[in-house]
This record gives C-alpha cells, structure tokens and sequence, in this order.
C-alpha cells in the first residue's frame, strides 16, 4: 500500500462516519462512499475545475477498483458523477487485508491519498472544510509517512 | 491658496527581494497589472510569491485559474518554495478554477464568476492565471471587441473592490506594442528566458507603472527555493552617496609604491591593476587589503579562479595573516565561480558583504575570471557592467582594487584587453622587460586621476615579504616595448644592472 494511502485512512473513515450520520439508513458504505465524493465535486471543481475533479476521481476509482471487485460497477459520468445500478445489491468483495478499509472508505482514501500528493495536507483540508464547513478537521491527525 | 492634498497610493511589498526597488518602492495598492512572458520564465511564480506576501486574513487573496497550467499540478511545484506558507491556505488564500466558464468561451460569465467570488471574499490580492487563455477562447468568436469591454469592467471592477490584481498571460513581443488590454493595466511586467549555452539567464522590465517611476531597463532574475528574486540594475544602492567629497589618500600597503602615488590613492577610488600572469597583481591585492585591515578598514575580496585557502595561504606565504581577520568577521572572502552568474548577482553578493563587514576596501581579483563566470550572454556587455558595478561599490565609498591580466606584448604597453581603463582612477601597470637574457618586472603609475604621480618605470621584485620596489629604469629605453636597450652610455646601464642583480 502506498503511503499516501496509508496516512489518510482514518480520515478517510471519517469522512465516512459523517455521512452516515447525516444521511438516511440502509445506505451501503460503497453508497455512502459516493455520497462522499460528490459531496467534495463541489469544492473540488471549484478549485480545480470539472476536468480537474473528474480526472482525478477517475484515477482514485481505477486504483480502487484493484482492491474492490464492487468499485468495478461504478462508472464516472462525464458530469463528474459516480453511478452504479448494481450498488444497491453490492455485497462486500475486498480483496486487500488490511481491516482498516472497507470498501466505501477505500475509493476516499484513494482521492484523499490523490489530494495529499498533488496540493499537500493543508490544502487538501481547507477543501474538505468547504465541504463540510461546521466539521473542524483542523485537529485530525494524518497519519505521517514517517510513522508508517 | 494652498494646495489641495494629493491622493496617497500605498505601495506593497512585494515579498520578492530586490523587486520593490525596481518598482520605486513598491507596487501600487488597487493597481491593475499584467505579469506577460514566454513559458517557464516564472510568471506563476511571481505572482504567487506576491499573493503570499500580501494576503492576511483581513485581506485574503483569490487565485483564478483559467485554462494555464491545471491547478493540481501547479500547486504540486509552487508549494516547494519557502515563501509557500501552508498556513495561509487555511483561510487567506483561495484557489478557484474558472475553466468551464472559459471553454465556452463565454466572458461575461467568467466575469460573472470572478465577481461572485471578489464580493464574497473580498479579497486584497485577486489574480487570473492564465489570462491569455481567455484571449483564445474569444478569438475563436471574433469577440476582440469582447475581450477589450471585458478587461475594462474587470479592472473597473476589482479597482473598485479595492483589490490589486495581477493577470498572467504569455505574450509574444510583437503584441505588446498595440494589444488594446495593455492600455487598461497600470502595470505592465515582463519576464524573460533565454537559454545561453549551457546557462539559463533570466531577465525582468517594467514596461509600464502608472504613478511612480521605476528603475528603467531589463534586470537579471533568479529562482532559487526561496522563490524569485530581482537584481535591480542599481544593485540596491539607488539611495547611496559617496560619503565623502574630499578623499583622503590611503595606503595601497607597500610604502614605497605609496610614494609614487603621491602618498597613496584617494578613499573611495577605482584602482586597476594591470599585467601578465605571475607578476604580482593578486600580491598587491593581498598587500591592499592586509593594510586596510591593519588600519581597521574592513575588505572584501571577491576571488573568481583561486579558492579561498589558496588565496589566504598565498598572503601568509608573504608574513601577512589574513585569516585571523576572516575569522573575526573583518574579512569576507567571496569565491564566484559557477559559470551563470550575472555582473548584478556578483554586485549584490558583494553589496552584501560590505554590509556586513562594514568594508572600506574592496579587492576584484580577476575581471578575467569575473567574465568567465558570467553566463555568455552577460559578457557581450562586460564593459557596460563593470562601469555599473564599480561606479556603484565606489558609491558605496569603499575604493576597489582590482586585478586584469594582459598578455605582455613586446611591441606595446597595452593597458588591459577589456578597454576599460576608463572605469579606473588609477592605473597600475606591471610587465615583463628582457634585459640581457632576463625577465624582470617593471612597474609604472600610468594613471591617477586628480594627483601627480611618478612618470618612471620602476623595477619591482616579488620577496617573501611580498612587493618589492627598486630603482627606476632609467637608463633605458623603449621599455614599454619589452625589451628596452640602454641608452648611449651603455656603461652606467650596465653597472646599473649589476647593481640590481646583486640584491
């Protein structure tokens, strides 16, 4: 696993956790997950545009999509949007070890991990600010790379 | 009557070293300014460097990307320079990209957009990276006359907001002379590229700012970690004046040669010296500075081919200790040797050391290595440099030695190969003379401006206490050729030169 990857999970899970909260029940987290993102399409096309964003969800959805035979049935429009008929019936099929993921933080964390690489921390938690502007992520810890 | 009180602009910092002074202090506050250049010359770079100096909380910044360089990636790079302060991107500093609105190419929307944005944020600082791009999207619909009406209600617009604003764009030469967006920006910057050999040289001009007068002409650019920084033509002394109209004579450290100079050069004098390899030049040097420091004049030695311990062996070699005075911060030693370097970089890093040391005195050893280290496209106006750059160390006050190396020709007493006896106040010229099957050293004042000074040519001999001078040559003649011959009373020359031989 990259370490980039590794260093955002817990927010990644987070980010989760929050849709959940604010979201109906009986949502699957692959659901959720998509929630998530286009949750962040916003900001994100704010700050780099719908190419921008659809690029780079793209490339988080390819590189999950190694780990998540489920992800497989998601495809992005080409309005920036994740769509699947199949969500709804998706059972968990994750293929990687690690406990820490299921597969709805996977695809997070891979845009996540994308964020941290390209315009760094900061950045990357301003945006999730605009996207969830009464959520203090100030004090969320990323796992650094040096711990990993 | 009185007058009535003219309006105040206040002038920003820049955050980029030497660019406010090229600016005439500063950029104007709510000025409407176009950053132009060829790719890669460090448009963004500038203007990001800018907007992180500027932005506060109070007064945050917007960045409008366009259709340029895509904001993941240009972030990536930008965010590895010192001046990018992350903690500004929590709340000061906004990226917002503009690129859907631009690809259809439909202005009044992106205006529309960037107006949104400036009355929601509110921002000091606004800039549109790239702007060219929207000239493109227009274009494609024959909207020129768009175009103009649009950069019009933008600066109308963030003037009012009260927001200075920076448009990026890559402009080729040609446009700047009629594009119609230029006559709306009080700023016009220009930044260039040019590779040289295997030298990147980096070059900026202020083509126009309303309000305030800039230093005129094309400054020399570096981007290091730290961001971009400007060396102003001036070299940061706009403001300094000789200190002292009426110089005092100080010694250029070997008595005898003060002598000649009718009791030593003027303070705050250009002194060149002049001859071959191995005659002494960088001993004088050596002596100029160790006098200096002997007297608590503080020096700078600005060395392009020796290293520093070669150059501080070498004067210990003649019983003069320079060390311990480098050691006590009394000294600096500068050793130039990359091969990129600029006349008005080399002039800042020796600024800079004068500064520190509290110089008075100044020792350029050589201006041949000086020009080697200069990329190539800075030594076509070599002359034109050095006048800059001694003129602005004598503003300083400091008198500067320096050292040139000709190559001795046996049918003439040239100067230097440079032509820039002119730059010097005094001229030293040292050369070999074949004298019955031997080369020894002749040294002649053939300069000093404002002094007598003696008209003999002067045998000198380098000891293990350095220079040396003897008796003058008197009893020969064409001895700027090289190899003289005694005049008719053969005799006296003969005896002379036993005499000479025998010390």
């Amino acid at each position: 696993m990259n370490l980039a990857l590794h260093s955002v999970q817990g927010l990644a899970h987070k980010l989760l956790l929050l849709e959940r909260s604010t979201i109906a029940s009986g949502l699957t987290d692959i659901q959720l997950s998509l929630s998530v993102c286009a949750k962040l399409q916003i900001p994100l096309t704010r700050f780099a545009g719908p190419v921008g964003f659809s690029s780079l969800l793209s490339r988080a959805l390819a590189s999950a999509s190694v780990d998540s035979q489920s992800l497989q049935n998601i495809d992005l429009g080409p309005d920036g949007v994740l769509r699947s008929s199949e969500v709804s019936n998706i059972m968990p099929t994750l293929n990687h070890a690690d406990p820490n993921l299921n597969e709805g933080s996977l695809l997070i964390a891979h845009l996540l991990a994308l964020l941290k690489t390209f315009i760094g921390e900061q950045l990357m938690i301003t945006l999730l600010s605009d996207a969830w502007p009464n959520v203090s992520f100030d004090k969320v810890e990323l796992d650094t790379e040096e711990k990993s | 009557m009185s007058k009535p009180n003219k309006v105040t602009i206040r002038k920003l910092l820049t955050g980029v070293p030497g660019l406010d002074e090229v600016f005439g202090g500063g950029l104007p506050e709510y000025s409407f300014n176009i950053i132009g250049g060829t790719p890669g010359c460090g448009k963004t770079t500038l203007a990001h460097q800018i907007m992180f100096a500027n932005a506060t909380p109070e007064r945050p910044a917007i960045y409008f990307t366009v259709l340029g360089e895509p904001a993941f990636k240009m972030l990536r790079y930008q965010q590895q320079y010192e001046f990018f302060d992350q903690e500004k991107l929590k709340s000061t500093i906004r990226f917002i990209n503009l690129s859907k609105f631009a690809l259809e190419g439909d202005l009044n929307s992106v205006l529309d957009e960037i107006i949104k944005e400036v009355g929601s944020f509110s921002p000091g600082i606004v800039v549109v990276d790239s702007f060219r791009t929207m000239k493109w999207s227009t274009q494609s619909g024959d909207t020129t006359g768009e175009l103009q009406a649009f950069v019009q209600k933008l600066a109308l617009y963030l003037t009012s907001w009260q927001a200075t604003t920076f448009l990026i764009g890559e402009y080729s030469d040609k446009e700047i002379q009629n594009h119609p967006i230029f006559t709306v920006a009080d700023g016009l910057f220009w930044l260039y590229q040019k590779a040289e050999g295997n030298s990147i040289v980096r070059k900026m001009q202020v083509m126009k700012l309303r309000g305030q007068a800039s230093i005129p002409g094309i400054h020399t650019v570096r981007i290091t970690d730290s961001g971009m920084q400007i060396f102003p033509r001036t070299f940061g002394l706009i403001n300094q004046h000789k200190p002292n109209p009426a110089p005092k004579r100080i010694s250029i450290g070997v008595p005898s040669l003060d002598a000649l100079m009718g009791g030593g050069i003027h303070e705050g004098n250009s002194v060149l010296v002049s001859g071959p390899s191995g005659a002494g030049k960088s001993i004088l040097g050596v002596h100029f500075i160790a006098k200096g420091l002997q007297v608590g004049e503080p020096g700078v030695i600005a060395i392009f081919e020796e290293t520093p311990g070669t150059y501080l062996r070498h004067a210990s070699q003649i019983g003069l200790d320079l060390s311990t005075h480098k050691k006590a911060g009394k000294l600096e030693i500068i050793y130039l040797r990359p091969l990129d370097l600029s006349v008005d970089e080399t002039l800042h890093d020796i600024a800079e050391a004068v500064a520190r040391t509290g110089a008075k005195r100044i020792v350029l050893d050589s201006l041949a290595g000086f020009e080697m280290a200069l990329a190539p496209g800075f030594r076509t106006d070599f002359r034109e440099s050095l006048y800059r750059m001694i003129s602005a160390l004598t503003k300083l006050g400091v008198t500067v030695l320096s050292t040139i190396e000709t190559q001795d020709k046996f049918d003439s007493f040239g100067l230097s190969n440079y032509n820039i006896s002119f730059l010097s106040d005094s001229i030293i010229r040292l050369r070999y003379v074949s004298i019955r099957g031997r080369l020894r050293k002749l040294l002649a004042i053939v300069k000093m401006r404002g002094s007598a000074h003696s008209n003999d040519m002067y045998e000198y001999r380098i000891t293990e206490t350095g220079i040396k001078i003897e008796k003058p040559f008197n009893n020969y003649r064409g001895l700027t050729s090289g190899i003289p011959a005694p005049w008719d009373n053969s005799e006296e020359s003969d005896a002379d030169d036993q005499e000479n031989e025998s010390e």
